[in-house]
């Protein structure tokens, strides 16, 4: 028998010989940008959901996990600070991050390949460095989930030895995550063809954060204020332009994540890891789903504001001296009926940054009508009576928007990095700095384009002004950076970032444990029945020093043993 | 002088015995029986003996006298010792065997109808463990002595020479003349390569000479549903919900959901309509409407839909009755120069879970012609079927069984329109009318039997050839030389159509149809070269020979959406919109194998046997380097009762004493492209906008497996000792075997940490699995008077254990996750797939009890589980869970009884499982907390209700989320017995046929599964793997995930010969 006889090439693939030229590389270098979204990397998505609404939503405050309190009990645990090792969440966003790494990876090693004959220098340190932005991207996740994580990088990546990524998780990687984007910062140009690559002001951005994130504040600033000068970015008139598919790559934003539908996939693209994040009747966007991801009553509270147009904070910079939660705002909790005649009072003054965050009853939801209540939720009793917004899409853009045969599957761009970030960010530097009145300065520049905006439901009583000049030099260090975080809760609500800023700014402890004190009360609904808000929330309890990350996945460390010993540790477990 | 002789061979009954040899003693003159046992020779003189002899019967010499008409009555020969069995590319008598051979023959086989021939096995043969699926059609699961390896543990299946590994479903188990289980190495090295798991013979139904036969066999009958589980009611289910809203701390008078309300004394009101939620009359302008793009949908237009205050029994809505039925007829015959046999049949069974089905047209023909010294012939076998299987597939949480389970018992079937007209409703649509969880508060189980209706034009198209061609030439006296070319193809073809449910929670948007084409197939070329030679007392069989085979299988599918109607003449592709155009067609598998191989038997004067095998394989799935395994295996047996000193024991017949030893192959890894690293572009997981168009994808690609290029075989090493007995004048036969075996460089997925990304773990060669067991066969069968009677028994036992999964201790293997973590996992010093979770040590009944337990915050407080504290660190951590149970059975049996009573006979088969542990996930939808569904009755009223109980199940308690944690709560007792069938035939008496102008006239009633004996609480205990005949199932066995369960069934068969 001849060796043709067993000569079979393998079907349908290919071969990094294949690959190995130009198109290859930016081939490998896609499949890195492809999981910024968070799916496809053979989790469930929602375990990676670029929208983190799980990790940094649920944990937060600012929402609940919704639907019945069966459904997804993991997100419960998360939810309830009940955080085993062996929680599929974690190990799902584990496995994503580190995919992103490795697809990375890879694009870098190809590109840096003799093998490759095809590319100029420029080219390959091009490819480098946005491989190197999303390297920096996804480990960026990984650190601020658990802290302490091992960095893969392509020398420590080998394709061919399966065990070459056993690296103990001993050291703090901000040093590799800042280097990945400097050098993205220092090889990326300022504007790209295709808008969804990282440019230099992605990289200076993100660079930025991670010095947020380590308190570097004046190293931050100048980075930032480098930005908000020169990258040509623009607050876009209206806030709500940043949640809408027509609105995609606008002027405020920096970087995003591409959504898209109808691409001849089945939907996988079109933010598919918040798929179940969606009201629960078909007469509402995404045509009736599940239910998940619900904002809290706090969050809905905090909305809420003084007759002049300020939110109701006190002087704590963990916030715990907040008054905005000590009445709710009224609600159609425990109106059990679409049919029932409601009448939501609408007089008392909110933000008008509510009405494009929050579904709640009796107001106009983007062009669907006004939201209709109990049939949109899935157990109002068990999840409270709102809905988010954000990504939802207007009726006028089914179709352009949604899948065509998932209508969960929509366009609406994930905007990663936003001016209004940078401008936020630059707020905290200078109240952190101890300038108080350019923090009040940043603050007001978002203030005031929510005054000016469009508005959901003209027949709510938007109030929402400016800090009167000095304010924040008047109540001092400690109510301004209350006043930057609050702004921050404002404007990013529902975006993913809020448990991870608790976390940074070292408040989570005593504000989470409020909030659940509090949100676990009864309280009383339109008809003078006292309700149980979320109930399942009493007992439950944030462990300083401890639920600030969460558990490195069980799996993964039984499966980094390495003669006889696991290199990665748990964290305090 | 010559003189004719005629004469008639019958049977102990006076039947005729057709195709028996008869031939005049120390001469070359012979000649055989016809269809009526007739025969007629001539012979030179009165002293002239004839030699009579046919197989299963005890061969006889009679002298002829002066006779000229003789009528010679033949014992059967209930030993079978004489028995001729196939081994793998030649046959052997069933006495000279040394290695462990298990022989089911077709009687028995087929005794218990079914459309799978492997699903006939269970309990037929020792050391054969096979778990069933139950549904139409449906996949088996066939293992032999135990799991070697977590991969792929399916025997290898030889269909008159043709190897094939699927589920056998194309194979007509009335085509079927005996098979053969080959369970050691000695036995089974002859397939070397693949011959790992056991190696399963199958010959198919021959022509033998005289005159033609026509059989007409069929069999009709009906299957039910068994047990259900005990779920609540309307009424129930809101005191369910009211007392877990109560146990969350809210105030009484709480309404649990909008269709149940709750006056503060507990007084409970059902709401009158669920869709639109109403309690009383519905208002006037409320309209009825089908139509899901209704702009008034859930606002002034509904699928109107009444509560069923009652509670809908939705198991046995979706179960009932169910129709089986298998026509047969079949064609024998031949003379010395060829011989035939050729069928026709049609198969029809509809599940009982309803418009599940399965139907398979069939034709064989088997022929065979001589000339000289060339033999050539053909079998063939070509069929066709059709298949609607479980809508989302068996065992699994989405299919209508769970969902039936998981559904409100407030909706009823059909909205007010009572569903469409084909089901007695006066809905305008044919696929509307059903009552659904649309509403609020009613979970999201989608109404199973509506799913069931709309799915039941979705069927698996699949066509199929199975067959060899061969030809032998003699080329001296006992030397043999054969050559045979085997061909296997499969086409299979499914056009899946979903509608819009209006009725669902969960709704689709858009209808879809996604149609699927994929074909296999296999050719396998062997030559063989056999001599055989008597020398004094030592008799040589000598084969040697080489088989090539080559495999390739390919499938694509293409779907598209929105389509204007729903009719089943519109579900063509074209008809569908473009924008929801998805295509995709995965790379071909294409494998090849090559072969080198020789057996030697030898026997020494009936006494001494022994077998020497040796085998060389070639495989495609290795690199050049790793690319060929040599596979050697011996065997000896030494017939005890030849020895002089044993002949004085009369009662002892026969005694074979045998042991063997040897190495067989295993190359079953799921991957055949696992030596390469393999990159590739998929839209949904590595394409990305990148020009942020919103509606256009760049292509991308990623690394999608790490090649390993050092993998080499897996290799199995067994050692088998045994002895066959008979006894009592041969009415006794026990075999006895004792194994053990072991696989070495096991081709495992040892997992790797992610951080090294999601690229599929390479099959490296480092797992170590040991099975050792024992297998008991033993038959009694007696007369008394007319009284005809036979008890056998198998019996098996295997052990378990993985020896080791690589250098490290702790590596560990999971099988799949459901909404629960991975239950199962496989590592060294635990048998494979052990359960893995919490110990529940009940429930806590009192504050005593919980201030001095464990705490967990947040959750511990009386009335909830006991989770134990394993590692003794004083808190419950996913370092506590533990192994907890085991899948793998202490042993298992088939009994078989037979009693003949003149024309009557009745048989027996009962068969079970003993020792085994199965993961009941149903609890996990019926007993706990999860989504708005229904529940058992357990769980309202065997829950902790108050201070000091002793309670099944915790607190009700609509805040719980954690009591379903994977512990012990779910691990039952998978133990049963269950008479498999009770059959009682009566075989109309010669004369009355002889009137008939028949030859032979059974007819026959038959009850299957009947009883079940068990402690297992979910539907069925016979669990079979989750998608069987599928790669790497065996990591998750034993988890009942919505098993179809096994139907109850009676039937009527006759058979008649022409």
């Amino acid at each position: 028998c001849s060796d043709s006889f067993f000569d079979i090439q393998p079907q349908g693939a290919a071969s990094l010989t294949s690959l190995s030229n130009k198109n290859g590389v930016n081939a490998l270098l896609i499949g890195a940008y492809s999981l910024l979204d968070g799916v496809g990397a053979g989790n469930t998505g929602r375990q990676s959901t670029i929208s983190n609404y799980v990790f940094g939503g649920i944990t937060s405050g600012d929402a609940v996990k919704g639907t019945d309190a069966g459904d997804q009990p993991e997100q419960s645990f998360i939810e309830q600070f009940n955080w085993l090792s062996d929680n599929t969440y974690f190990l799902g966003k584990w496995q994503h991050t580190y995919d992103g790494v490795a697809r990375a990876n890879e694009a870098i090693l190809l590109a840096k390949s003799t093998d490759v004959k095809d590319m100029t220098d420029a080219e390959r340190t091009q490819v480098v460095a946005e491989a190197r932005f999303l390297r920096g991207h996804y480990h960026f996740e990984g650190k601020k989930m658990w802290n302490m994580i091992p960095y893969i990088d392509e020398t420590v990546y080998k394709r061919d030895d399966p065990n070459s990524t056993k690296v103990p998780n001993d050291k703090d990687i901000w040093p590799n995550i800042e280097a990945d984007f400097k050098f993205a910062m220092d090889n990326l140009p300022a504007v790209q063809a295709q808008k969804g690559r990282a440019t230099k002001w992605a990289a200076m951005t993100y660079l930025a954060k991670a010095y947020m994130f380590q308190k570097k504040f004046a190293a931050a600033k100048t980075l930032l204020e480098d930005v908000y000068k020169n990258s040509g970015k623009k607050l876009v008139t209206n806030y709500h332009d940043n949640y809408r598919n027509t609105t995609n790559n606008n002027s405020e934003s920096i970087f995003e994540v591409q959504f898209s539908v109808n691409d001849g996939s089945n939907g996988n693209n079109g933010n598919a890891g918040d798929n179940l994040n969606w009201p629960y009747s078909a007469n509402a966007p995404g045509r009736g789903c599940c239910g998940f991801y619900l904002p809290s009553q706090n969050l809905v509270n905090a909305f809420k504001t003084t007759a002049d147009g300020l939110p109701m904070i006190g002087d704590k910079a963990d916030g715990t001296a907040d008054t905005y939660n000590l009445v709710d705002l009224p609600n159609d909790q425990g109106i059990r009926s679409a049919t029932v005649e409601f009448n939501l009072d609408k007089t008392v003054p909110v933000d008008p940054r509510l009405d494009w965050t929050v579904g709640r009853r009796g107001v106009q939801f983007l062009d669907w009508g006004p939201m209709p209540g109990y049939p949109w939720i899935r157990d109002q009793n068990y999840s409270g009576p709102y809905t988010g917004k954000k990504w939802m899409y207007y009726l006028a853009d089914e179709g352009s928007s949604t899948h065509s045969t998932s209508k969960r599957n929509v366009n609406n761009n994930y905007r990663l990095l936003k001016l209004s970030s940078v401008i936020l960010w630059l707020a905290e530097c200078e109240a952190e700095l101890g300038n108080l009145s350019g923090a009040e300065t940043y603050v007001n520049m978002i203030r005031n384009r929510a005054k000016n905006g469009s508005v959901q439901d003209p027949t709510v009583n938007y109030v929402v002004n400016p800090y009167p000049t000095g304010t924040f030099a008047a109540k001092g260090k400690d109510y301004a950076l209350n006043a930057v975080r609050m702004e921050s809760r404002l404007e990013f609500a529902m975006e993913g970032h809020r448990f991870f800023d608790l976390v940074r700014w070292g408040i989570a402890g005593p504000y989470l444990n409020k909030y659940m004190a509090e949100e676990a009360k009864n309280g009383t609904d339109m008809t003078g029945r006292t309700y149980n808000k979320r109930g399942y929330l009493a007992g439950k309890s944030f462990t300083t020093g401890k639920n600030e990350y969460f558990p490195i996945p069980n799996d993964e460390i039984l499966n980094s043993q390495k003669d006889g010993k696991p290199t990665l540790k748990q964290n305090n477990y | 002088q010559d003189r004719k002789v005629s004469g008639t061979v019958q049977d102990a009954k006076g039947d005729g015995i057709p195709g028996v040899s008869v031939l005049v003693k120390g001469t070359t003159t012979g000649t055989t029986t016809d269809g009526t046992g007739a025969f007629s020779i001539t012979v030179k003189s009165a002293n002239a003996e004839l030699s009579v002899s046919s197989v299963g019967y005890v061969a006889k010499t009679v002298p002829v006298g002066n006779r000229s008409s003789i009528t010679i009555t033949l014992d059967e020969d209930v030993s079978q010792l004489s028995e001729v069995v196939v081994t793998g590319y030649a046959s052997q008598r069933k006495k000279d065997i040394t290695g462990a051979v298990a022989v089911v023959g077709a009687k028995e086989l087929t005794a218990v109808p079914s459309a799978s021939v492997t699903q006939m096995l269970q309990g037929r043969a020792s050391g054969v463990t096979v778990g069933n699926d139950n549904s139409p059609g449906g996949g088996t699961m066939v293992r032999v002595r135990g799991f070697g390896s977590i991969n792929n543990n399916s025997p290898l299946y030889v269909i008159d020479g043709v190897p094939t590994q699927g589920t056998l479903n194309q194979i007509n188990p009335s085509d079927i003349e005996s098979m053969q289980v080959l369970k050691d190495a000695s036995a089974a090295s002859i397939y070397g390569a693949r011959a790992a798991n056991g190696v399963v013979i199958i010959t198919t139904k021959r022509g033998g000479e005289g005159e033609p036969k026509i059989n007409f066999d069929m069999y009709t009958g009906t299957q039910d549903v068994g047990k259900t589980l005990d779920l609540l009611n309307t009424k129930e289910l809101g005191q369910y919900y009211y007392e877990s809203e109560i146990g969350a701390g809210k105030p009484a008078g709480t309404s649990p959901s909008v269709q149940y309300r709750f006056a503060p004394d507990g007084t409970q009101t059902i709401a009158d309509y669920i869709y639109p939620n109403v309690y009383g009359s519905l208002p006037a302008n409320y309209t009825y409407t089908n139509d899901i793009t209704d702009p008034n949908l859930g606002k002034t237009a509904w699928n109107i839909t009444k509560a069923n205050k009652e509670g809908t029994d939705w198991q046995h809505v979706i179960f009932g009755p169910a129709k089986i039925s298998n026509y047969q007829l079949g064609a024998t015959g031949g003379s010395k120069n060829g011989k035939y046999a050729i069928s026709g049949s049609y198969f029809s069974q509809d599940g009982i879970l309803k418009y599940t089905s399965y139907q398979r047209y069939s034709v064989r023909a088997n022929t065979e012609f001589k000339k000289g010294n060339l033999t050539f012939g053909e079998n063939f076998t070509v069929s066709y079927d059709e298949k609607v299987g479980v809508p989302s597939g068996n065992n699994n949480e989405s299919n209508p069984i769970m969902f039936a389970i998981r559904i409100q018992p407030i909706i009823p079937v059909y909205d007010i329109t009572g569903g469409p007209v084909a089901l007695g409703g006066t809905n305008s649509s044919d696929l509307n009318g059903f009552a659904g969880s649309r509403g609020s508060n009613l979970g999201n189980a989608p109404n199973p039997f509506a799913r069931q209706w709309r799915e039941k034009d979705n069927p698996v198209k699949g066509s199929h050839i199975f067959g060899n061609v061969f030809l032998e030439y003699e080329i001296i006296k006992n030397l043999k030389a054969r050559t045979s070319l085997g061909f296997e193809y499969n086409n299979y073809n499914q056009s899946a159509y979903f509608n819009r449910d209006i009725e669902a929670a969960e709704a689709r948007n858009s209808n879809s149809l996604t149609v699927s084409n994929s074909f296999d197939r296999a050719v396998t070329w062997y030559n063989t070269v056999n001599y055989n030679k008597t020398i004094g007392d030592h008799t040589f069989n000598v084969l040697v020979g080489t088989e090539a085979v080559s495999t390739y299988s390919f499938g694509f599918n293409a779907s598209r959406s929105n389509f204007a109607f729903d009719d089943l003449s519109y579900r063509y592709l074209n008809n569908g919109s473009a924008a929801g155009l998805a295509n995709a067609g995965s790379g071909a598998t294409q494998t090849a194998l090559f072969s080198q191989f020789g057996k030697v038997n030898y026997s020494y004067k009936d006494f001494l046997l022994a077998d020497f095998t040796l085998r060389r394989d070639g495989s495609s799935r290795f690199s050049p380097a790793y690319r060929y395994g040599t596979f050697p295996a011996f065997s000896v047996g030494a017939r005890l009762t030849e020895l002089a000193f044993m002949k004085d024991l009369t009662f002892l017949n026969d005694l074979k004493v045998r042991a063997g030893w040897g190495k067989t192959g295993n190359q079953l890894i799921p991957n055949v492209y696992n030596a390469y690293t393999l990159f590739t572009p998929d839209p949904n997981n590595n394409a990305y906008d990148i020009s942020g168009s919103g509606s256009s994808i760049a292509s991308g690609f990623d690394i999608a497996q790490f090649g390993n290029s050092f993998g080499r075989w897996e290799t199995n090493t067994s050692t088998n000792i045994g002895f066959d007995g008979s006894l009592f004048n041969n009415k006794l036969d026990i075999a006895f075997d004792w194994y053990t075996r072991t696989t070495s460089d096991m081709l495992t997925q040892v997992p790797i940490p992610k951080t090294a990304g999601t690229a599929s773990i390479p099959y490296v060669n480092i797992g170590e699995v040991n099975n050792t067991g024992i297998d008991i066969n033993i038959t009694y069968r007696n007369q008394i008077g007319d009284l005809r009677y036979s008890i056998s028994g198998q019996y098996s036992q295997y052990k378990n254990n993985v020896v080791k999964l690589n250098d490290d201790p702790k590596a560990t293997i999971f099988g799949f996750s459901t909404r629960l973590p991975a239950i199962s996992v496989t590592k060294a010093g635990l048998p494979i797939a052990s359960y893995f979770g919490y110990i529940v040590d009940g429930v806590i009944k009192d504050d005593a009890e919980a201030a001095s337990a464990v705490q967990i915050p947040g959750y511990t407080r009386a009335g909830v589980f006991k989770f134990r504290d394993v590692n003794g660190d004083g808190k419950i951590t996913a370092d506590d869970k533990t192994i907890i149970g085991n899948p793998h059975p202490d042993f298992t049996y088939g009994l078989n009884l037979n009693l003949g009573y003149k024309n009557f006979d009745l048989t027996v088969f009962a068969q079970g499982v003993q020792g085994n542990e199965i993961f009941n996930y149903l609890k996990y939808w019926t007993d706990f907390n999860t989504f708005q569904g229904n529940r058992s009755k357990d769980m309202l009223y065997n829950s902790w209700k108050k201070q000091g109980d002793v309670a099944l199940l915790p607190r009700l308690n609509s805040n719980d989320t954690f009591s379903q944690q994977i512990s012990t709560y779910f691990i039952e007792d998978g133990s049963y017995t269950r008479i498999k069938n009770i059959q009682l035939t009566y075989t109309v008496p010669s004369s009355v046929i002889k009137k008939l102008k028949l030859s032979s006239l059974q007819v026959y009633v038959q009850g299957q599964n009947l009883f079940t004996f068990t402690k297992y609480k979910g539907l069925d205990p016979d669990i079979n793997l989750r998608t069987s005949g599928n790669d790497n199932q065996d990591i998750h066995m034993g988890i009942d995930e919505g098993a179809f369960p096994v139907a109850k069934s009676y039937n009527v068969g006759l058979r008649v010969g022409f």
